[in-house]
């Protein structure tokens, strides 16, 4: 039985600031689990970009440095946004949430369209590994390998993102209702953690995928 | 919002810096300026410094771990030494 109204309705937390700082902390634990799986393809880019490096170089001069470029500007310029609303819920203002929330998340959804004209592009020049890849020459296996590095990591990256999107998109509805306050708005500091995870992964995935190598 | 925009000014200027030196094929500072990218996001954007300590802990252990991962998972292919063999004759079994 608890012992006062007050933990009952916080239960099994003590306070709601300790409430609070635990789904933070639960965050940032699921956080680093997430950067032990982008690990696993660093680890693989870090062996094949040394060992395989003639190749690997090959295979960055051929992605789209216009677009990678691009998007990393649309993304560092969503992360801010979302921030922005990060702020706002702190100060109640859910109008500010729901603004800055769809403006963050149709930025996300600029960089998906991007990304998918890009990789549309790369099929037709025949650069997804296969039978019909592109490069020819004593290095185009290890192309070939980079192109596999880069499908999987931009692919993986941007199902986070599409995650992402959708977790802003349930914020902005649960603002609309104006539910967030300075008293409580953890949902949004929350999602602002995730989505600056998704940003801060492509800061290094873009010298990865476009311009290691290319000089 | 001045913090905001204040981290923002310095990505897009650390994307630009990313980019001359990979102009110019430095590869060390452009893996240093992506590490200062990463940074900005983490103090600026996701305010590590105002997280509880239970999350500063998970933080810095993920960073252990991820340290670990690509520690010992590089090591082999960093340090293995190639010894090339000559004039090796085919297997054949002996004749008594």
């Amino acid at each position: 039985m608890p012992d006062s109204p007050v933990l009952d309705h916080h239960s099994p937390y003590e306070t709601p600031l300790h409430r609070d700082e635990s789904a933070i902390a639960g965050m940032w634990l699921f956080l680093a689990s997430e950067a032990l799986l982008f690990g696993g393809l660093f680890l693989v880019c870090l062996i094949y970009s040394h060992t395989r490096s003639a190749g690997w170089a090959e295979g960055v001069r051929h992605t789209n440095l216009v677009i990678g470029g691009v998007n990393t500007m649309i993304l560092i310029t969503s992360g801010a946004v979302y921030t922005m609303a990060v702020e706002a819920g702190k100060r109640g203002d859910n109008r500010r949430v729901v603004r800055a929330g769809l403006g963050a998340a149709a930025l996300g959804v600029a960089f998906l369209v991007l990304k998918g004209v890009e990789w549309a592009l790369e099929f037709r020049e025949h650069l997804f590994p296969g039978p019909d890849f592109a490069l020819h020459g004593p290095d185009a296996g290890a192309a070939e390998l980079f192109y596999s590095f880069y499908f999987l990591a931009t692919f993986l990256h941007g199902m986070h993102m599409v995650v992402g999107i959708g977790l802003i998109l349930w914020i902005c509805r649960k603002a609309r209702h104006g539910i967030f306050g300075p008293a409580w708005n953890t949902p949004v500091d929350i999602v602002g953690l995730y989505w600056s995870f998704v940003d801060l992964v492509w800061m290094l995935l873009f010298p990865l995928l476009y311009l290691l190598g290319r000089a | 919002m001045a913090r905001i925009a204040t981290c923002w000014t310095m990505l897009v200027l650390l994307l630009a810096a990313e980019l001359v030196a990979a102009r110019a094929g430095l590869g060390a500072v452009v893996c240093v300026l992506a590490v200062l990218m990463v940074l900005v996001i983490v103090l600026g954007f996701m305010q590590i410094l105002r997280a509880p300590p239970l999350a500063i802990i998970f933080a810095l252990g993920g960073l252990f771990w991820l340290a670990i991962l690509l520690a010992l998972g590089s090591l082999d292919s960093f340090t293995r030494t190639t010894v090339p063999v000559h004039d090796t004759a085919p297997y054949a079994p002996a004749v008594r």
